[in-house]
């Protein structure tokens, strides 16, 4: 298991920051008093028919972290077997999680089961994306159940949610012939109110029951339909707040 | 039990009849301001040849989500303590909580209170037995749903092909409205559709906890729901 876990400084001094590799290996950028920066590099060709990715974040009090993942993921074609890709993150009274990832392709005939679980302490504040793709180019896409469940740590939720997509079976409504979804999530404030009308080609903001918002863009490429604009809003603002 | 708490004469009707009743779209419920996305979906490239899979497609995301509050929603009212609406109105509220972290779309979750409003109004004085649970405050119409069919006596997997045939016949009544086709074909695909829920039935029908409520995603209805709401001239409200 990959483990990134960042705690409060002692007086005048920097996060300490506690990596351990795993089928990923974190490795430390940048660190000060009240922020990380961890690099997430693929240790081999992942994600193979088998492969079981498990990451554990843990984010102090008052801390912020940011976890950049280091070029795409690509689940593999896979002979029926279940490739996993787990994500448990704990983010503590008053602290930062921002995790900017690149797209994470699933190509014919891989299959994937994805989960997301993140608990969240008081004031924390949380930005995820995740920009799934069915298929390589020319392909229509293999198999990927995605959950995502963001929850208070007394276990009130903020969103909960689980995707199943198959590019060879798609469904009207789901993605359509959509090929690509980029969601930005963001948890723990309320997003800001947008001058221009939303319905450009980011799509909408699903502004959710408790303090948090969802950007969605489907569409046929990544550079055409994606939440870059909303991303770099939210995650500067939750990033500016522990400076 | 809870609805039994109150010293009126319940009605019996047999759960068929209720669920009749309540799918009916002629009951006073104002549920036929709904397309359930199709009056937005057709604007935004769903085909009208794509209707029979879009009511499947349903069936597999998003009234899993319904069936299965209105099922939990149910479960909490009739196992409710006796007199004790408090604590039931509190379960319900963190079904609603869950379901809403489910329903990431307002303009889902605003037209399923508005739609909850227009039958808890009908359910109050039909089963005067759900009225204290009822009169507090809004609540989503599946939720509103479970709590009359624990007052009235539908059973949970009569109450999932209820949620499941209404959200079908819901789509079909709007394609006829908006793409006009044959109406003998549409309900097929209405049949065809719950047809593809039944295999889950019992499944959704035995949900008691309300942090298992399905979380079935669809971000291109949930998109469309957006859309709709801010269609400057439109035939439905969702």
């Amino acid at each position: 298991m990959t483990t990134i876990a960042v705690t409060e400084a002692a007086p005048g001094g920097r996060l300490k920051v506690r990596l351990a590799p795993g089928l990923l290996q974190p490795r430390l950028v940048t660190r000060t008093a009240g922020f990380a920066h961890v690099a997430l590099v693929a240790g081999g060709a992942t994600l193979l028919g088998g492969d079981s990715v498990s990451i554990r974040v843990e984010v102090g009090a008052g801390c912020t972290l940011r976890i950049e993942d280091i070029g795409g993921t690509v689940a593999y074609p896979s002979t029926g077997r279940l490739s996993e890709w787990t994500v448990d993150a704990v983010v503590g009274d008053g602290g930062v999680l921002v995790w900017e990832s690149f797209p994470f392709v699933v190509a014919d005939r891989a299959h994937v089961r994805r989960r997301t679980t993140v608990r969240r302490g008081a004031d924390a504040q949380v930005c995820l994306r995740e920009t799934l793709v069915l298929g390589r180019t020319g392909e229509a896409g293999g198999r990927i159940v995605s959950t995502t469940d963001i929850r208070d740590v007394d276990g009130t939720p903020f969103f909960v949610e689980e995707l199943s997509l198959d590019g060879g079976h798609p469904q009207p409504g789901v993605l359509g012939q959509s090929r690509v979804l980029d969601t930005a999530i963001m948890i723990g404030a309320e997003p800001e109110a947008e001058a221009t009308p939303t319905g450009t080609h980011e799509g909408h903001v699903l502004v959710l029951a408790r303090p948090g918002a969802v950007a969605r863009a489907i569409g046929s490429a990544t550079h055409a339909a994606h939440v870059d604009d909303r991303w770099r809003r939210w995650t500067n603002r939750a990033e500016r707040r522990t400076e | 039990m809870l609805v039994n708490s109150i010293d009126l004469p319940a009605r019996t009707n047999a759960s068929a009849t209720l669920a009749m009743l309540l799918a009916d779209s002629r009951l006073p419920a104002g549920a036929h301001v709904s397309s359930n996305g199709v009056e937005a979906g057709l604007r935004r490239g769903l085909d009208p040849g794509e209707i029979a899979d879009y009511m499947r497609a349903r069936m597999a995301t998003v009234v899993r989500v319904e069936a299965g509050a209105a099922v939990i929603a149910r479960h909490l009212t009739e196992h409710g303590p006796l007199s004790a609406a408090g604590i039931v109105i509190d379960r319900l509220g963190d079904l609603e909580i869950e379901w809403a972290a489910r329903t990431p779309s307002p303009a889902l979750r605003d037209i399923a209170i508005a739609l909850g409003a227009g039958l808890a109004r009908i359910g109050q004085r039909i089963w005067p037995q759900t009225a204290e649970v009822l009169r507090t405050r809004p609540l989503p119409r599946p939720i509103v749903l479970g709590i009359i069919a624990a007052g009235a006596g539908i059973g949970p997997d009569d109450l999932v092909r209820l949620v499941a045939y209404d959200d079908a016949q819901t789509v079909a009544a709007a394609v006829l409205k908006l793409e006009p086709t044959d109406p003998i074909r549409v309900t097929e695909w209405v049949l065809d559709a719950c047809a593809a829920i039944e295999g889950s039935v019992s499944e959704l029908s035995r949900l008691t906890r309300t942090e298992a409520l399905p979380a079935a995603g669809a971000p291109l209805i949930e998109d469309w729901a957006e859309v709709q709401s801010l269609l400057p001239r439109r035939l439905f409200r969702a």
